[in-house]
Order: C-alpha cells, then sequence, then structure tokens
C-alpha cells in the first residue's frame, strides 16, 4: 500500500468520526492509530463525554461488526466469550458454543471495572491471543479485533480495579476530557437538532483486506536506531531501580512502584509508526514517541502510596522522564 | 530523481568533513598558545645562552610532537560522526529527523519504496542549508583559556626571571662570562672580542687568582667598554648585551680584588642585603700601613669615578646606609660579630664576587691615619666606612686564617692579613684598604 491511500483512509476515517465526535482530535487519532497497529484502548472519562458514541462512530466508519457489553458485578464470563448450550434436534441432543458478544470485531466493554476480576480476566485470552477457549476448546476471533474498555474515575465504590496484567494488554490508555466552552456548544448543536447522528461507512467492501494493509504498512514505517535507542531509555527510565541498578530518574525512584513492561516499549514504537503515518511520514521522529509516550505507558506505572498521598500521576512521572532522558 | 537523492547522504558526509576540520582546528588551537610560549622561552633561553642550539632544536621537536600528539589524542574521541552530522542538519532544515534516519539505517532491512520515499523527501529539503552559512567556524572557548594560560605562562616566566636571581644560589664565577661570550659570539663584528671573554672565563674556572687574570680582566674589560662606547655612538641594538658583559668583567675585577683580600685574610664581610639592579658589587678590601691607624671615608661620593658605576654606588649606598640603621641594635651587631669571625675562618670561600653587596670606599689614600683613641676634625658624621690599617704584629699572628679556612692558629680579635703588608701606593698591588662599617668601630678601639 502506498503512503498516500494509507493517510487518504485515514483523513477519511478521522473526519467521519469529528463529524460525531465534537473536539478529542487526539483521542480520535490515537483510537485510530491503536486500531491499526493491532492494539486495544482504555478510555477513562467521567460518564457522559460521549467514549461510547467514539467507538461506535469508529465501528461504523469501519465497516465492522460492534458489540457492547456493560460491565456489572453479576456479569458472568460466559456472558462475554460465550457458553455451550444443549441443543435437540433429529432425536438427539448435543451442545452447540453459542459465541458471546466478544467475537464482534469491535468489543465495547463499558466501564469494564464494575465486573469481577474473574469476568475481567475473560477478556485476556482474547486480547493478547485474538482467541477464547471454552471448554477445553479454542475459537479465534474475527480479525481485524479491537476492544475497547471505558472506565470512570469518580465512583469508584463497588468497582474492582483492573489488574496489571490486564492493564499491560491495553495498547493505549486514553484520558477522556470534559469539551471546552466552545466545543459543548458545538455538541448541543449537532445533538439536538434534526440532523443524523450517525456516521457512514468509509472504507468500501473490501475493508478488512485494506485494515490489513494498512496495518502491514504500519509495521514497515523505518526506525532510525537512536530512536529505538531513546524508546529502550525512556523505558528503563521508568524503573525504579534504574537500569542494572542504576540511578532512576527522581520522581520514578520517588513515586513508582513499578515500571513499564517491554510491552510499553512495543506500544510506544507501533504507536509512533502510526502517528508518522498519520502524518504523512514514512519514518519515525523523536515528535512521535514523544507524542504516543503518554498513552502507551500511563496505564503500566504503578504508583506507590506517597504518589497517591501526595496527588502525583503518572503523567507528571513521564514529563520528567522525558524531560530527563536525552535524545541522544 | 536517483541522483538527487544520493544528495541527503553525500550532505551528512560533507558535514563530518566540515565538523572534523571545526575540530581539529579547535584541537590545534587549544594546544598552539602553549607551544609558541614554548618556543618563545626556548629562543629566550637560547639568546640568553642558557640553553645550546642543538637543546633548542631537540625541545622544539619534542613540544611539536607533543602537541600534535595531544591534539590528536584530544580530536579523535570527539570526532563528529554522521548521526550528530545529521541531527545538526534536520535541526538546521527542520526534517523531522530524516537525516538522522538516513544516517544511522540499514537501508536493507526496510522496505525499498520507503527508503527512496524518505531520501527523496530530504533531499526536497537540501535547499534549506548552506553548510558554509549554518556552520561557520567559530573559536571555542577552550582557545581562549589556553591562550589567556600561555600569557599567564610567559608573564610568570618573566616574573621568575626577574626575580629568580634574589633567590637562587650563584654560579662559579666565569660561569656568567662564559655565557656572556657565548652571546657575544653569535654577532660576528664581537667574535673577537668572543674570543678573549670566553679564554678568560675558562681561566676562571680554576681556582685561585693570579696577577696575569686580573691583568686579562682588565683588558677585557677596557675591550667591552670601547666597544660599548662605539656601540652607544652608533646606537647599536646590542648595548644592552655589552653592558652585561662590562658588568660581570667588572664584577670580577673587584670581586677579585676582594677575593685577594680574602686570601690575605683582611677582608671584612658584610652580610648588608644587595641592592639595587646590580648583582656584582665589589668585595671589601683593606689597606695595610706599617702601623695601626684609622680614616674615614665620606660616603657622599665614595667611588669618586666612573659614571657607569654610579647608579651601582647608589644602590650600594642605600644598602649599606639600610644596614647601618638596623646595626644600632644589639642583636644585629651580634650577628655581625659572627659574620665576621664566619669570614675569618674563611667558611665563604668563592665569595668574593658572590656577597659583592658593599661599595668600596676610593679616592685618594689620606696623608695620614688616625691614632686609636683619635677624633676626627669633622667626627664621624656623615661617614660611612673607617678604613683600617692593621699593625703588622697583629698582620703576622694570623698566620694560617683566612680564606682557606684549615687554619690552626689563634682566632684574632679582629681579621687580619696573612700575607706581609705592602704600601697601598706601590704599583701592582691589590688594594688592601678595608671598609669597615661603622658599627664596628668598637672592634677597632
Amino acid at each position: 500500500m502506498e503512503l498516500e491511500k494509507f493517510r487518504d483512509l485515514f483523513d477519511l476515517l478521522e473526519a467521519e468520526i469529528k463529524k460525531i465526535i465534537v473536539g478529542h482530535e487526539e483521542v480520535v487519532r490515537k483510537t485510530l492509530i491503536a486500531f491499526f497497529a493491532g492494539g486495544h484502548v482504555l478510555l477513562e472519562g467521567v460518564p457522559g463525554l460521549g467514549k461510547t458514541l467514539l467507538i461506535k462512530c469508529m465501528s461504523r466508519a469501519l465497516g465492522l461488526s460492534f458489540k457492547r457489553v456493560q460491565f456489572t458485578p453479576d456479569l458472568m464470563p460466559s456472558d462475554i466469550v460465550g457458553t455451550q448450550v444443549l441443543t435437540e434436534g433429529d432425536g438427539r441432543r448435543e451442545f452447540h458454543f453459542k459465541k458471546g458478544p466478544i467475537f464482534a470485531q469491535v468489543i465495547l466493554a463499558d466501564e469494564i471495572n464494575r465486573a469481577t476480576p474473574k469476568t475481567q480476566s475473560a477478556v485476556l485470552e482474547a486480547m493478547e491471543e485474538r482467541q477464547v477457549t471454552v471448554f477445553g476448546e479454542s475459537y479465534p476471533l474475527e480479525s481485524p479485533f479491537m476492544l475497547l474498555a471505558t472506565q470512570n474515575p469518580i465512583e469508584l465504590e463497588g468497582t474492582y480495579p483492573l489488574p496489571e496484567a490486564q492493564l499491560d494488554r491495553f495498547f493505549f490508555k486514553l484520558m477522556v476530557s470534559s469539551p471546552s466552552p466552545e466545543e459543548l456548544r458545538e455538541i448541543l448543536h449537532r445533538t439536538t437538532g434534526a440532523g443524523s447522528n450517525e456516521a457512514t461507512r468509509v472504507l468500501p467492501d473490501n475493508g478488512a483486506e485494506l485494515i490489513s494493509e494498512m496495518k502491514r504498512l504500519l509495521r514497515q514505517v523505518i526506525i532510525a536506531p537512536p530512536i529505538e535507542d531513546y524508546v529502550v531509555r525512556l523505558v528503563h527510565a521508568t524503573q525504579p531501580t534504574g537500569h542494572k541498578g542504576g540511578a532512576a530518574v527522581s520522581e520514578v525512584k520517588e513515586y513508582l512502584r513499578f515500571g513499564s513492561s517491554p510491552r510499553g516499549a512495543q506500544a510506544i514504537i507501533l504507536g509512533a509508526k502510526g502517528n508518522a503515518l498519520a502524518e504523512g511520514r514514512v519514518h519515525v521522529s523523536y515528535e512521535d514517541i514523544e507524542s504516543v509516550l503518554y498513552p502507551s505507558l500511563r496505564h503500566r506505572l504503578i504508583l506507590n502510596f506517597q504518589a497517591e498521598a501526595e496527588n502525583i500521576g503518572p503523567d507528571q512521572i513521564l514529563a520528567a522522564v522525558i524531560k530527563k532522558v536525552p535524545r541522544d | 530523481m536517483e541522483k538527487e537523492d544520493g544528495l541527503p547522504d553525500k550532505l551528512v558526509g560533507r558535514l563530518v568533513s566540515h565538523l572534523k576540520r571545526h575540530l581539529l582546528w579547535d584541537s590545534l588551537l587549544i594546544f598552539f598558545p602553549p607551544l609558541v610560549v614554548f618556543f618563545y622561552v626556548g629562543v629566550f633561553l637560547y639568546r640568553s645562552a642558557l640553553i645550546p642550539q642543538q637543546a633548542l632544536i631537540f625541545a622544539a621537536a619534542i613540544a611539536v610532537g607533543v602537541a600534535w600528539l595531544m591534539a590528536i589524542l584530544r580530536y579523535r574521541p570527539m570526532a563528529p560522526t554522521a548521526r550528530l552530522a545529521a541531527r545538526l542538519i534536520d535541526d538546521r532544515v527542520q526534517g523531522k529527523d530524516r537525516f538522522v534516519t538516513l544516517a544511522t539505517i540499514d537501508p536493507a532491512a526496510f522496505a525499498s519504496f520507503l527508503v527512496a520515499r524518505l531520501r527523496h523527501e530530504a533531499a526536497g529539503l537540501l535547499h534549506r542549508t548552506d553548510l558554509r552559512k549554518d556552520f561557520p567556524y567559530r573559536l571555542k572557548r577552550s582557545f581562549f583559556a589556553s591562550l589567556i594560560g600561555s600569557l599567564v605562562s610567559v608573564l610568570l616566566f618573566h616574573l621568575i626571571l626577574e626575580i629568580g636571581p634574589y633567590f637562587a644560589p650563584r654560579g662559579p664565577a666565569g660561569k656568567e662570562l662564559a655565557l656572556i661570550a657565548r652571546e657575544l659570539s653569535r654577532v660576528p663584528r664581537f667574535s673577537e672580542l668572543a674570543r678573549s671573554v670566553e679564554a678568560l672565563a675558562v681561566r676562571l674556572r680554576e681556582p685561585g687568582r693570579s696577577s696575569q687574570e686580573r691583568s686579562l680582566i682588565q683588558n677585557a674589560l677596557a675591550k667591552v667598554e670601547a666597544q660599548l662606547a662605539a656601540e652607544q655612538a652608533q646606537g647599536g641594538s646590542l648595548r644592552a648585551l655589552l653592558s652585561r658583559a662590562a658588568d660581570a668583567l667588572r664584577g670580577l675585577e673587584q670581586g677579585d680584588d676582594g677575593s685577594q683580600e680574602e686570601k690575605a685574610g683582611g677582608g671584612l664581610k658584610s652580610n648588608l642585603p644587595e641592592q639595587g639592579g646590580d648583582r656584582r658589587k665589589a668585595g671589601q678590601g683593606g689597606e695595610g700601613e706599617g702601623e695601626a691607624g684609622v680614616t674615614l671615608s665620606d660616603s657622599k661620593d665614595p667611588q669618586g669615578g666612573k659614571s657607569a658605576e654610579k647608579g651601582t654606588q647608589e644602590a650600594g649606598k642605600r644598602g649599606a646606609g639600610k644596614e647601618q640603621g638596623l646595626g644600632d641594635r644589639p642583636g644585629k651587631d651580634k650577628e655581625k660579630r659572627s659574620d665576621i669571625g664566619g669570614m675569618a675562618k674563611g667558611e665563604v670561600q668563592g665569595k668574593g664576587t658572590k656577597d659583592q653587596g658593599e661599595e668600596i670606599p676610593r679616592g685618594a689614600t689620606p696623608d695620614r691615619f688616625l691614632q686609636p683613641g683619635e677624633q676626627a676634625e669633622k667626627g664621624v658624621k656623615g661617614a660611612r666606612f673607617v678604613s683600617v690599617q692593621l699593625p703588622e704584629e697583629e698582620a703576622g699572628g694570623s698566620m694560617g686564617e683566612g680564606r682557606s679556612g684549615k687554619g690552626r692558629g689563634l682566632r684574632p680579635k679582629v681579621p687580619v692579613s696573612n700575607v706581609p703588608l705592602r704600601r697601598p701606593d706601590s704599583p701592582g698591588v691589590p688594594s688592601e684598604k678595608q671598609p669597615l662599617p661603622l658599627e664596628y668601630r668598637a672592634l677597632i678601639r
């Protein structure tokens, strides 16, 4: 695939989503980048900011099947992955696997932190292996597959914070912020009028093929060894003990229990490649790395008690890391 | 298009060479001022005849080699890489790391159409930079630091040269003369003069001083003074060198007198510090007469002579005056007495030219020496020296005492000569008049 074609399609998708979603340009772009990089996205924001709408719009614009699962404390794993049901036909009773919503191409796991850990873990295999196993039998998921989860930073009572292992499987964690007054005016204008509030399909019929070509192109983007080294240094700088017991960034040492896993570095590089393509370049620059560093690593940093007490967030620590780790 | 696509790599290569040249200049310029200072010091020492020509050439070669080696050692680890050059170009043309990427990737590891596109994009940015304009050579702070350090070194060198002689021990009598002879030999028209000075210097290396050597010194001094006068008349540039030679010879001549008298055991040693610019001041001497007597020398014009020596004598006066003031204190008197005793034992052999901090009273021999206890008509006001004529019996009793320091006789109360005293007006006889500072008057009485 040519770069121009990728960029055209990407711009079309972005424009289509922006027709419905007001503001949140970065969230939209990063969500699309994560999609083409083959990752899953965790969206965090207070209710009513358009998280669910964004995901719906995206799946519609891409022309992919979409399912939404509202996570609640009584949700069972079988409610997500599916279950064996006994059927009767031709005088015989047989168990048939009834696929759950996880078998759609775009899944919205709404308020994922309200389900029990057992249910949350039901999506782990799907996220990583792109398959689910029920009663010892594995069922591959349709490609492309993307899970978008939302969580509410308030109303934490009765919630089950996602375990680190599951958080690590999210490619990006995107923060959905409140709209500005201008954006809010535009939202009101669009949603309270007579106009349509639904995105239209952008990709042609062979969309899945195109998507897979776009994904391939993203992985071919050129990245220079010094930039890869920079990513390695950044990720190592998030380790509180430092590389080989060496000195870490002071903020990291003070406020982190654990730093990023190698998945974080993978996410940075793939995200940076997607960002480069989205900007019409065939190579990754240092700016691409820094632009995807926050969504790639913020959910992979495990804060300690002191950080919680002092209300220090991962973004502040990452800002210090970027500042203190030299590019060369 | 293919040709154009190769340009980014070439530009990076050119910038690497450009920066390497800058770094080489930096490295050379850092070591250049110290090298110049080294040469300057070397040439200065050579012109002062303190080092031979071979040593200068050898040291210069070593210095150039060391400077070059240091420059290379500094240059090597700092040599700019293609990556650095590419980064600089990226910063300059806002290339979004295109040049860094091109300079560091293995093109075979990536899709060729993407690499070609990247090269094409980079080539499109080339017009935004001009290596000469964007990366001009500028003198670095390290060079200025080196320059300032070198200038300070030169100043220190000259300062040490100026004050060093006041602290450094003196060499043998003829050494400086030999150095001056070497300097003179570099000037063709002074070659004959140089030879005679050199010959004199060689003779002076041997211990002991005969009347023949003294006449040689006087001859050489006369030649040098004649040459100096000629040079002054012509306004020549070598007056300083000739003046040095004349001073050295004068010092030797006067020191010779002193040492001769020291040999005779009649010299009184002064511990006056050297004053003024002349380091070669006369030694002390005594004048013998048949009977003891004391005469006073006026300090106003003790030399009664040459204008060329006047400055030296003035300086000497200042030193003597200072010493006299100090001498009023009992502690100082004691020191001086012990100094006299040391001298009598001959502990300061060869100091005839070294400790010549006092002026020699000159002038006509008085008609009559004062008798012991007799007061001068005008008193001692304004006088700085008394010349003591030692009695024959005292002189005779001091045999074996004196310069050699190996005497076995009794130590005399006052220093006396170990040679028969002759009349001072007899020809070829060194002055045996002993200038004695006033504070020693008590000794005489």
